[in-house]
């Protein structure tokens, strides 16, 4: 992973950090697109195969919920999207054409891959290929936390790359104060959320954009369109009981734009928005 | 707002909840989940033919047994396995071998039925750490005439991602005899005996359907070996044993799995040696079939080989040797055990297992040359049902 | 034992096949690799060869001690 990992962790639980990192470490290596060797990497490489790929059940677990995900929000959550977002790369920092967008979304939409349960396969058609980098990092945190407190420890705070979870199971007078970077000046919070319980994940466009002709274009990709969406707000933090929910609230309601307060309102929880000025 | 969008994210926040406390079965195999399994058990020895009896009753051993198993998961890293056991026995069993006029060996078969009960609980806590797995037992075993209280720790090491473990454990027991009807037999009246060990395993991943295993394991047993029961007189003992028994073998297992037709077969091999001269060998396999999610049905097959101790006879007629024994397990043997069982998962808590196993031995399956076979030689079926729920 | 855990690691490696992921092990961990014979069954026929054979003794997990003729 290339994102910074901090934990707050009560002094007599440092022994906890090596085994954490380990099991990031292990997830990063089943996950990571960038792994030639990661169960993600076997998936997208027996696409359009009949044979199709083995999973294990957490995997199944993890495709369940991206199931549900993909339905509750109008199609706006998929992680088969890889070939645009490969197509819009800040990296590559150039403006495609349409027809290579329509190209791209011809392999892209969750409702054609097919996958059992029950036979934990998954068969992904031709050219298709996924990417579970929009809640993987949200689903490590939330295991983190469930670790440290299988362990025994009630307090302490995991971020992974922004992605803010406690450890803390009840509610407590003190809660955590998580700032909101400002988008011109990460290093003064232009907020901060307090954070007695469950976890804050934030989805927004100036990490990662990149610039073109005056132009900035975000890296958040409309999965039913193909473009990069505009950019309404500049970040979306969201606080709920998982960072998994949190970061899949935060990235709908990005893609979302104009409906993005409407859609947060719906999921009952807080949020903070930071406009573009 | 949208109502119903608020209901489907209600459910997948639930969802998420439910996933993220390992409640949607991530646990992949049960083994975390507290569960109470019973069972009964029938064991029945075939009768002697009573052309081979010289005095006493041909009915041989039946066995009832109850199991019962309670596995408790304390929290995260401690659990609670609890093992009880009630058997209650009666029949006759093999008491001396005598040569009648042709040269033919005839059993002598103790006359009255025997009525035994015997109990038996383990307590076991396990600690379950990173990459390493504690295991303590506690048992305690009673019969009318006999009790033994024994400990085992037992420490499982994984490294390597779990790719390997080394296993080890040592083990000690503690048991006293004390012989019903020794003042009309003249039979001992208290002694004890001690038995200790060690085994070491080391078990290896070789691909992502296939491992092997391969251990060491010794025991030496110290104290009143002999048969109590074996005894005419006082005059005339008819069993007499070293007070010293010392016995290592080595084990190696491996098994196997395909995954279209959902078989797996597992292989294993025991060599067995001991200091009264007995060696044996073990060969046994078993093969599973899931037919689907609720039906399994596993095939076993068991062949045993032992060589005869040094000390054995099967007629005893002027004891001259420090040590002699008539009992047929000193023998020079063979036997062959096939079993079937069939597991129905009926819900996904409780399941139902049912199982049968035939015994057959033989002089002839025996590893040593042996002398005249021993005319006692144990026959059995079992067969059992047993029921577990699973929390 | 530390020696002794070294010692062997040394010797299995020459035959260490690549390492099985944690998450490649959906196989290994079927009813029909973990459990083919029910555990109390086991345990019973345990006890049986060692009460009615002149040999016993494992290096597997299985039941404990007892006390039998």
């Amino acid at each position: 992973m290339t994102c910074p990992c901090e934990f707050l962790l009560p002094i007599s639980f440092s022994h906890l950090i090596n085994p954490m990192l380990k099991k990031i470490e292990v997830y990063v290596a089943k996950y990571s697109r960038f792994n030639e060797d990661s169960l993600l990497s076997a998936m997208n490489r027996t696409a359009g195969e009949v044979k199709g790929c083995e999973l294990d059940i957490e995997t199944c677990h993890l495709l369940e919920f991206v199931d549900m995900a993909y339905e509750v929000s109008e199609k706006n959550f998929d992680p088969s999207v890889k070939a645009l977002v490969d197509l819009w790369s800040f990296k590559r920092a150039k403006i495609p054409s349409d027809d290579e967008v329509a190209e791209a979304l011809a392999s892209c939409g969750w409702h054609f891959v097919r996958w059992s349960k029950r036979q934990k396969k998954i068969w992904l058609p031709k050219g298709f290929s996924l990417d579970f980098g929009g809640f993987v990092k949200e689903y490590i945190a939330d295991q983190l936390v469930r670790f440290a407190r299988q362990q025994g420890c009630c307090s302490g705070l995991i971020n992974l790359g922004g992605d803010i979870a406690a450890i803390d199971e009840n509610r407590s007078d003190s809660p955590w104060r998580v700032g909101i970077s400002h988008v011109k000046d990460s290093a003064h919070p232009s907020a901060y959320i307090d954070v007695a319980y469950g976890a804050v994940a934030t989805s927004g466009s100036y990490e990662r954009q990149f610039t073109v002709d005056g132009r900035s274009y975000s890296h958040i990709i409309s999965p039913r369109t193909g473009y990069p969406v505009e950019q309404i707000y500049q970040s979306i933090s969201v606080h709920h009981a998982s960072c998994l929910m949190s970061g899949f609230l935060a990235t709908v309601g990005m893609i979302k734009q104009q409906q993005a307060v409407q859609w947060l309102t719906s999921a009952n929880t807080d949020f903070y928005l930071q406009t573009c000025v | 707002m949208n109502q119903e969008q608020q209901k489907q994210l209600a459910k997948l926040s639930s969802f998420v909840s439910s996933l993220l406390l390992g409640q949607t079965a991530l646990a992949e195999n049960s083994d975390g989940k507290p569960s109470v399994t019973l069972r009964h058990s029938q064991y029945s020895e075939s009768n002697m033919k009573a052309a081979e009896l010289a005095q006493g009753d041909t009915d041989r051993y039946d066995i009832k047994i109850s199991q019962l198993n309670v596995f408790v998961p304390i929290n995260g890293d401690w659990q609670l396995n609890v093992n009880h056991l009630a058997e209650s026995m009666s029949g006759a069993s093999p008491w001396f071998n005598v040569e009648d006029t042709n040269g033919d060996v005839l059993v002598a078969m103790s006359g009255a039925t025997i009525f035994e009960q015997r109990r038996d609980t383990q307590v076991e806590a396990i600690q379950l750490k990173q990459d390493l797995t504690n295991r303590f037992l506690l048992g305690y075993s009673t019969e009318d005439d006999y009790q033994a209280r024994y400990v085992k720790w037992r420490q499982t090491f994984y490294f390597n991602q779990k790719n390997n473990s080394l296993d080890y454990s040592i083990h000690y027991s503690d048991d006293a005899i004390e012989p019903t009807q020794h003042a009309f037999y003249s039979r001992v009246i208290q002694e004890s005996k001690d038995t200790k060990g060690f085994s070491i395993a080391w078990s290896n991943l070789l691909s992502k359907v296939s491992l092997w295993d391969l251990g060491f394991f010794y025991t030496q047993s110290n104290g009143f070996l002999t048969d109590p029961y074996k005894q005419f007189d006082l005059a005339t003992p008819l069993d007499a044993r070293p007070d010293k028994r010392s016995a290592y073998g080595i084990e190696a297992g491996a098994s196997r799995h395909w995954p279209e037709s959902k078989v797996s077969l597992h292989g294993r091999y025991r060599y067995y040696q001991d200091d009264w001269s007995v060696k044996s060998h073990t060969l046994s396999g078993d093969l599973a079939i899931e037919f689907n999610e609720y039906w399994m049905i596993t095939f076993s097959a068991r062949a045993y080989s032992q060589s005869e101790a040094e000390f054995y006879q099967t007629v005893v007629s002027n004891p001259q040797t420090d040590y002699f024994s008539m009992d047929y397990r000193l023998s020079s043997y063979g036997s062959m055990a096939l079993a079937v069982e069939a597991r129905w998962k009926v819900t996904s808590n409780v399941f139902l297992v049912t199982n049968i196993q035939n015994y057959q031995s033989q002089a002839e399956w025996g590893a040593s040359s042996a002398q005249t076979a021993h005319p006692a030689l144990v026959n059995f079926s079992l067969w059992g049902v047993e029921l577990e729920y699973r929390f | 034992m530390r020696f002794l855990v070294v010692g062997i690691v040394l010797v299995m490696s020459g035959c260490q096949s690549a390492p099985v992921a944690v998450w490649e092990r959906q196989y290994l961990s079927a009813d029909g690799m973990n459990r083919p014979v029910s555990i109390l069954s086991r345990q019973l026929n345990t006890h049986v060869y060692f009460s009615k054979e002149g040999s016993y003794g494992s290096s597997q997990a299985s039941a404990g001690g007892c006390g039998c003729n």
